[in-house]
């Protein structure tokens, strides 16, 4: 039981949200500690792995980073699988990006398809709050929203300020560990990161069409 | 109008294509037999693979079959004729979309009969590359027979693209040549204006006014008339201008040549293509103009200019032949048309020489003192930042519409008008290209301190051969590099600039259309403006900014069933700093159309997959170790494949030698970009081999792309070379062992397999046909 303890713990993390939301800046300020200057739209999707110390648990978060625009919309379903928990990013100087969580969510519970439906670790990250002219996202609406779709956490960050940006990780990882808990009595063999990784070969894309016999295809 | 309304309710239903995947698993496990190499057999692939031997009524069983799967329940092949409805493009005719359709094989004989209309969009398309001959229903806009355009009902080029080369010259020949400036001026204002309205980013005022020739206008009222009757209009002017000018500089680069015929054989063969034909050279049979010119150029200090010039105007009434005029205008390459214009603008002629000037001696002898515009023009090597190289310090962004090109000469009227009013200036100019001229001449004039200059200003990795061009990003000269009109050469054996810049400013127009470019497509598009290259500062411009806009505006209305997807402003970034706005557009569809970029933006990016599963099949029987090292790891180079394919790998590599890329691409097509994938793999094997962790690996991937820098990628004897510049030595330069030749071999086999692949397919369709 001992050497279990010291095994370090895999959690896959997701985080999706619009496109130009800051998705990639989020994440390049938590894994490098720095703010990414040269910043170009994510295609595909792009991971990149950081090592926490949690509860006295070592944890290695692999964070996906997923394009933003809805036509790569069916490429990141293929990552979307196996995910512990989830981030939604948006805009706060964006109301269209606010409005969009739900169908982000919806997406997610869908082609995620994650046991609990109900409690699945989510948290809504409203981003940019730095540049603050007045018409951003008012925090009780985006409150409002979490409360109304299942008591979801809200916290807001700044990439370029790096204000709470650690804050909204470690709670995303935290959440993630508290699930992985429950799952590792069912699925033992989830700690090996073999089965962590994500098939990203086009028989998953074709789940998109839904034509589940091709599954040999490539 | 109705019929692309009609097309974009269409626009959501699933496309029928021709998929094997429709076919029985029979067949597919028998062509999953054949298929021995690592490469993956892709099922939505067979409409981008070689068709051969693929007649037309297979095709028609094909999408029955298809629809009989699809319950649509049509088996009968005439109902399937009236259903879907065929054309056929000649292939050579590129781009064939004005050329017109062209029936010739028998085969088609019976798309005649069924007197096919042409739909737009690109539902239902089909390829038959057997006889160079292309089936689709891809409904070119451009067509003129084709109902596009003629049912938009002529598109009114009134607000973003006023068309300058109407309006800027009928409208002048009525009026003064003093108010012409004004307007001229004007009409740049409101260029500019109406820019501002369309686009989202605002423009700043590019050019301060002239306020000399401002204040002159104002004080010299009473000479106004005089000028009225005595100066020719302004449209001939430009001719006269920039026939003389020019010729001057023909003169040049001829006596260069007489001069030292016995040191410089190679160079003057090479300085040969530079000699440009002039448009003397097409007015050559009309002596008498000639004469005159002459004259003018003897005369110009003396006071009997303008008795010449009334001289000149009557006998260019009598003299000038139309045909030779027409000849000149419309027979000259585009590029080269501004070339001349701008070589009367004594710019691009000690530049043009620097490319071909190796040795410092030559440099001495050849290099004529750069004028003082021209060195001003020049970057100082203060200014240059360590990655890239970028500077655009010239005045005129926008020299990509003929109508601006003209707007530019007439501002060279205007100049001579200005000469006119003040002799002394003339002969103040007049003296300054003598003595350029005499520094031609002695050879030998050139100072230190220029000397110094032009060193500095070679560009700093110039060892490399061949590595860059004399375009913009090095040069500061705006489009002097003609890799652009090479590129649109190799990929369509016929290009009307005229016609085609015509068609795309139509295409501009109707992608101002809010039901045909969605406002959420916009919004997208100006997302990622300010997201592409955001370090080089051209991009950074709102001009260029604007451009980009509208050629991607224009490639989602060219294409709706694509649509916008990210990875397409990387790909016309990166075109666009080569060439014209106009130009960029077609090399953009050019790729569409023949390298089958469109399928990897296709709904289910089944191209992108496709292409990612034959690179890993090379990498696979090239670099073995890393694929099984891979395999081992559980890491999928799907993971950063994708971007390297949906951005044609142009953020990868630095937009520097993205050139040197281009030209091997538009060679040996998708070939060019395994080998420069492959070598990067190779590049980085040693160091992936040491990974133990996915993670890593992803990393060592994207160092090289964070580095990527101080890493450049060339290509000799098409053999990819990595250089290395943050280090030296021997390990700086590597080199990789495959090349483009290895890739041609494997892919012929793999044809082979295709071939076996599409006869059984072509059997199978048969029993369905005969059933």
């Amino acid at each position: 039981m001992e050497k279990k303890k010291n095994k370090k713990v895999f959690l896959k993390v997701v985080i999706i949200g619009d496109s130009g939301v800051g998705k990639t800046s989020l994440i390049h300020r938590y894994t490098s500690t720095r703010f990414l200057q040269d910043f170009k739209p994510t295609i595909g999707a792009e991971f990149s792995n950081k090592e926490v110390v949690i509860n006295g648990k070592t944890v290695v978060a692999q964070i996906w980073d997923t394009a933003g625009q809805e036509r790569y919309q069916s490429l990141g379903i293929s990552f979307y699988r196996g995910a512990d928990c989830c981030g939604i990013v948006f805009d706060r100087s964006d109301h269209s990006s606010f409005e969009n969580l739900d169908t982000w969510k919806n997406a997610f519970l869908k082609h995620g398809a994650p046991k609990e439906e109900g409690t699945f670790p989510f948290l809504v990250i409203g981003n940019k709050s730095d540049l603050d002219d007045g018409s951003l996202v008012k925090e009780r609406d985006a409150q409002q929203w979490c409360a109304d779709n299942g008591n979801l956490e809200y916290i807001e960050t700044s990439a370029k300020d790096n204000t709470s940006v650690e804050e909204a990780f470690t709670k995303l990882i935290e959440k993630g560990m508290e699930r992985e808990k429950v799952n590792l009595v069912e699925l033992p063999d989830r700690m090996s990161q073999k089965n962590k990784t994500v098939n990203l070969q086009r028989d998953v894309a074709k789940d998109v069409n839904r034509k589940p016999q091709k599954k040999k295809c490539c | 109008m109705e019929t692309y309304l009609q097309h974009s309710q269409r626009k959501n239903k699933r496309n029928p294509q021709i998929r094997l995947s429709h076919l029985d698993n029979d067949l597919v496990l028998k062509a999953r037999n054949l298929n021995n190499s690592a490469f993956n057999f892709s099922m939505n692939s067979t409409r981008s693979r070689k068709q051969d031997n693929l007649s037309i009524e297979n095709v028609f069983g094909a999408v029955s079959s298809l629809d009989s799967r699809e319950n649509t329940r049509i088996n009968d092949q005439k109902k399937m004729k009236d259903k879907y409805k065929y054309f056929a493009i000649d292939r050579n005719q590129r781009p064939p979309f004005h050329s017109g359709a062209s029936f010739s094989n028998q085969n088609f004989s019976k798309i005649k009969k069924t007197k096919a209309k042409y739909r737009i969009g690109r539902e239902k398309y089909l390829h038959n590359k057997s006889d160079r001959f292309e089936i689709c229903c891809l409904g070119h806009p451009f067509n003129k027979e084709n109902n596009y355009i003629s049912n938009v009902s002529k598109p009114k080029l009134t607000t973003s693209y006023q068309p300058i080369r109407h309006s800027g010259i009928k409208s002048q020949q009525k009026k003064s040549v003093l108010n012409d400036r004004t307007n001229s001026i004007n009409n740049k204002k409101n260029y500019s204006e109406s820019h501002s309205i369309d686009t989202p980013f605002e423009r700043k005022p590019k050019r301060k006014l002239n306020m000399k020739l401002l204040e002159k206008s104002s004080q010299a009222p009473q000479q106004k008339r005089v000028i009225k009757r005595n100066i020719p209009r302004p449209k001939r002017k430009i001719q006269k201008d920039t026939v003389r000018k020019s010729s001057q500089n023909s003169n040049l680069s001829a006596r260069f040549i007489k001069s030292d015929k016995s040191q410089v054989t190679q160079l003057s063969i090479r300085k040969a293509r530079f000699i440009r034909r002039t448009p003397r050279d097409y007015l050559k049979t009309n002596k008498r103009k000639k004469e005159v010119d002459d004259e003018l150029v003897l005369h110009s200090n003396s006071k009997f200019v303008k008795e010449i010039q009334s001289k000149s105007k009557t006998s260019f009434k009598k003299n000038q032949s139309i045909k030779a005029k027409k000849h000149y205008v419309s027979h000259m390459p585009y590029h080269k048309r501004n070339r001349n214009i701008r070589s009367g603008l004594r710019r691009s002629q000690p530049k043009v020489l620097h490319r071909y000037l190796n040795s410092e001696e030559q440099v001495k002898k050849y290099m004529p003192n750069p004028s003082p515009i021209a060195s001003k023009r020049r970057f100082s090597p203060k200014t240059v930042p360590k990655g890239y190289i970028v500077t655009d310090s010239t005045p005129r962004e926008d020299y990509h519409t003929l109508g601006n090109i003209l707007n530019i000469s007439n501002e060279n009227t205007d100049d001579q008008n200005k000469l006119k009013l003040s002799p002394t200036k003339e002969e103040t100019s007049k003296k300054s290209e003598q003595e350029e001229n005499s520094v031609v001449y002695k050879e030998q004039n050139v100072t230190d301190n220029s000397l110094k200059k032009l060193k500095s200003f070679s560009p700093p990795s110039k060892q490399i051969k061949g590595l860059f061009c004399n375009c913009k990003l090095e040069d500061g000269i705006p489009y002097a590099c003609t890799n652009g009109h090479k590129w649109i050469k190799s990929l369509f054996n016929v290009y009307d600039y005229k016609q085609n810049e015509e068609s795309y400013l139509a295409l501009v127009e109707i992608s101002n259309n809010l039901e045909i470019v969605d406002e959420s497509t916009v919004d997208q598009i100006t997302k990622d403006l300010r997201r592409t290259f955001q370090k080089i500062d051209i991009f950074v411009k709102p001009e260029m900014k604007n451009k980009l806009f509208r050629v991607l505006k224009a490639l989602v209305a060219y294409d709706p069933s694509v649509g916008y997807t990210q990875g397409m402003n990387f790909i016309a970034a990166a075109l666009i700093v080569h060439c014209e706005e106009s130009v960029t557009f077609w090399l953009c569809t050019g790729l569409f159309e023949k390298y089958e970029i469109r399928d990897l933006y296709s709904e289910d990016f089944a191209g992108m997959y496709d292409r990612i599963n034959v690179f890993k099949s090379y990498l696979k029987r090239y670099l073995g170790k890393i694929h099984e090292k891979f395999e081992e790891a559980c890491f999928q180079p799907e993971i950063y494949m994708m971007d390297w394919v949906l951005t044609f790998m142009c953020s990868y590599i630095p937009l520097k030698w993205l050139t040197n890329y281009f030209d091997e691409f538009f060679k040996h097509g998708w070939v060019a970009f395994y080998s420069i994938c492959l070598s990067i793999h190779e590049f980085l094997q040693p160091r992936i081999m040491k990974c133990v962790d996915i993670g890593e690996m992803k990393e060592c991937v994207n160092r090289m792309k964070e580095n990527r820098a101080s890493i450049l990628i060339t290509k000799d004897s098409e053999k990819c070379r990595i250089h290395d510049l943050s280090t030296q030595g021997p390990n700086s330069i590597f080199t990789s062992q495959t090349s483009c030749n290895d890739f041609t071999a494997f892919q012929r086999t793999r044809d082979e397999d295709w071939k076996t692949i599409f006869e059984f397919y072509e059997t199978y369709i048969d029993l369905i046909v005969k059933k």
